[in-house]
């Protein structure tokens, strides 16, 4: 057994490499935020932008709107901040894709004003 | 600016793009309807400088400010982006000042109105002297906005300005007197501004 021991030890003595052992990945420190403004509950400010569109969140609080962004987009939230964003355009984009009543013509005859402008303006030069 | 420069007599020294081409522009706008929109807007022409006359050489400003009540109507052509359509009266108001001496305010005020084609001498005058002109018109714009966020945009506008400016029509000290005989009855116009929305 002595022997078998011995033999062992010079054996790996001999065959050793001064090689560093291999470095492993270290696991990402997960950092518990805990939850964020857009988990339950909702934060009001977060509630009325859903609601009433981002115009809505009064001008003295845009900065704590805005840092209630940043922490939902760390908490997790990334997607519900662009659909936030997405759903304020599409909202202006409903209420005014067509105009409606009076406002057409107001627009044609406002197209029709600068466009004889323009045209009176190159035959007046000509 | 077409006939202010060409005066023979009094050399305006100030002038440059940004007091005969550019106006700086602000205004005020609210949104009574999905597509419509009444606001306040102001586009205002300064110069500042001195004049070279032969008593002295006064301080002498002059503005111009086409303020505009316009009445905007628009809709959304994509999710960002916007064209609108826009019809104003104009009450247009020209200010001319000079900062001459007490000793030789009646000769300066005078050579200047001279300069213009005006021929009976100022017999009034106060501590402080302006001539002023206000007069009527209306304009047309239409404009393409880009929305960067959901409360800034970009707003780009083309469009026209027909004033009823009338050379003779100048007062100073309640006197009416002959002012520069500016072109500025039909002007293009082209507006650039940032805009920023509230609710």
């Amino acid at each position: 057994m002595r022997y078998f021991f011995c033999f062992m030890l010079l054996t790996g003595a001999c065959f050793a490499s001064n090689l560093p052992p291999k470095r492993t990945k270290k696991a990402k420190k997960v950092i518990d935020l805990g939850t964020g403004p857009c988990h339950d509950p909702v934060h009001p400010l977060i509630t009325l932008a859903m609601e009433k569109g981002v115009k809505a969140v009064p001008l003295r609080k845009i900065f704590l709107y805005r840092k209630l962004l940043k922490q939902c987009k760390k908490t997790g939230h990334r997607e519900t901040v662009k659909q936030l964003k997405l759903k304020d355009y599409q909202r202006d984009y409903q209420k005014a894709q067509f105009m409606a009543g009076w406002t057409s013509n107001h627009a044609m005859c406002v197209t029709i004003v600068i466009f004889y402008y323009y045209v009176g303006m190159v035959t007046a030069e000509k | 600016m077409e006939g202010f420069d060409e005066n023979p007599d009094v050399f305006f020294p100030a002038k440059n793009v940004f007091t005969r081409n550019l106006l700086l522009n602000w205004g005020v706008y609210y949104e009574f309807f999905n597509n419509a929109r009444l606001g306040y807007n102001s586009f205002t022409s300064y110069e500042a400088g001195k004049l070279n006359l032969q008593e002295s050489k006064p301080a002498f400003q002059r503005s111009i400010r086409y303020r505009m009540i316009p009445l905007e109507t628009f809709f959304r052509w994509r999710p960002r982006i916007e064209l609108n359509f826009t019809l104003t009266p104009i009450w247009g108001r020209a200010k001319i000042t000079m900062d001459t001496k007490p000793s030789d305010k009646f000769e300066d005020w005078n050579e200047l109105l001279n300069s213009f084609g005006d021929s009976d001498p100022l017999s009034e005058l106060a501590g402080t002297d302006q001539l002023v002109n206000n007069w009527i018109g209306y304009s047309g714009m239409i404009g393409v906005r880009f929305y960067l966020s959901s409360r800034l945009g970009l707003d780009f506008k083309f469009g026209f300005m027909n004033n009823q400016y009338k050379q003779d029509e100048w007062s100073v000290q309640r006197n009416k007197v002959k002012g520069p005989a500016m072109k500025i009855d039909d002007l293009p116009i082209f507006s650039l501004r940032a805009i920023y929305g509230l609710k």
